[in-house]
């Protein structure tokens, strides 16, 4: 007899998730959904200055324009990072590279009109996640 | 009416003809506010042409003038001239006058139309300015019915800013002020006062520019720029297609779900 216990299945494992849970985690994948909705519609008015309240007006205001520009974008990133993780626990697998490397690569998309805003957001990206992948790490 | 605006404005001779010590072709730029003040967090008087002039006495050749800043610029609609310049003590009525010419000539009977910001009780409790138009008929000056165009000055510290609107290109029918058409080369006299009976501004210091006004260039966008607005086009648009298709995919998720777990 094998010492080696032979890994479980994905169906068992979608079993443990009780009825509460999936109520729990559909709340959350659509909330996180409509929030990521939410910031990616913000992002899009900013990013693509159609709102163009706080540009040109001095360094200060340069400022703060790129900060909501990143800010909008890295908070689309993860509550859409949420959703899809929140969504793929339901349906009994990991979020996969493919998905991170499409988020990331559609965050990055929105930065292309401003210099500042591609340099900050890829840094910003690139720490969120190693911060998600050392706190996945961490529940292991 | 006409005899009133004679009786309210002062007459006197225009001042002899001086060579014009610079030559501007103003470049565009945003409209600033005529307040007296200059924003620069709102890059306002950026794209301004600046030079230094010297505001000299033609009668007295000893005057060592004063030294004055002249920023230029202009937009489609209008022309932009900001004076600056710095004194111990300010006079309490000084007043700066520009006086426009019909051409380029810089001849005393060419200088038609004057667009002046006097001061009264500058630095004291009453302390005000006043945007003042007139036109120049035969020497003497004739306040105009309308006030064109719009003037403005502020003082801090010891420096004054002065700033001056004068539309340019203008359909209307006046012949009170100059038109300044596109294209066109004018010879801007800069007269700095003390007083508001403009009786003495024979001795009044003074100095001559030349500005030609510009014709509005049409904006080419450059084609990078284009490039990257249609691939934002792209970009969000395919960014708006996933989202839908994600949201799809939640609304039948149940569904997934429930296969999966049979």
């Amino acid at each position: 007899m094998s010492k080696i216990r032979k890994k479980p299945k994905k169906t068992s494992k979608l079993k443990r998730i009780t009825e509460s849970d999936e109520k729990v985690i559909m709340k959350s994948l659509r909330k996180s959904a409509i929030l990521a909705g939410i910031f990616i519609t913000m992002s899009l008015l900013f990013n693509t200055e159609i709102i163009t309240y706080f540009m040109n007006r001095g360094i200060y205001w340069d400022i703060v324009d790129v900060s909501i520009k990143v800010s909008l974008i890295l908070l689309s990133f993860l509550f859409m990072m949420i959703s899809i993780g929140n969504y793929k626990e339901l349906t009994g697998k990991p979020v996969g590279l493919k998905e991170i490397v499409l988020l990331t690569g559609l965050s990055l998309v929105q930065t292309m009109k401003n210099l500042y805003v591609f340099i900050f957001t890829l840094i910003s990206l690139l720490l969120l996640l190693v911060y998600l992948y050392l706190i996945q790490e961490s529940k292991i | 009416m006409y005899i009133a605006y004679i009786l309210l404005s002062s007459s006197f001779l225009i001042i002899n003809g001086t060579a014009a010590v610079e030559d501007f072709e103003p470049k565009f730029g945003y409209a600033p506010d005529i307040d007296g003040d200059i924003e620069r967090s709102n890059k306002e008087w950026e794209n301004a042409s600046k030079e230094e002039i010297s505001l000299k006495s033609t009668t007295n050749p000893n005057d060592k003038g004063i030294f004055t800043d002249i920023w230029v610029m202009q937009n489609e609609s209008d022309l932009y001239i900001s004076i600056q310049f710095e004194l111990e003590t300010h006079a309490p009525r000084e007043f700066i006058a520009i006086i426009i010419s019909k051409s380029d000539s810089e001849s005393n009977a060419s200088f038609y139309d004057a667009k002046i910001v006097q001061f009264y009780d500058l630095g004291g409790s009453a302390e005000e300015y006043r945007y003042r138009d007139f036109h120049i008929s035969n020497g003497v000056f004739i306040r105009d019915e309308e006030d064109n165009g719009d003037g403005a000055a502020d003082l801090h510290g010891n420096k004054m800013i002065y700033e001056f609107r004068i539309p340019v290109n203008t359909s209307e029918e006046d012949d009170r002020d100059v038109d300044l058409e596109f294209g066109e080369e004018y010879a801007f006299k800069i007269v700095y006062g003390e007083n508001d009976d403009y009786q003495d501004i024979l001795n009044e210091k003074n100095s001559i520019v030349t500005i030609d006004i510009q014709y509005p260039k049409s904006e080419e966008i450059p084609l990078w720029k284009k490039i990257v607005f249609i691939l934002a086009i792209i970009a969000f648009s395919a960014i708006g297609l996933l989202y839908g298709l994600y949201i799809y995919k939640i609304l039948v998720i149940k569904k997934k779900v429930g296969r999966i777990k049979e």
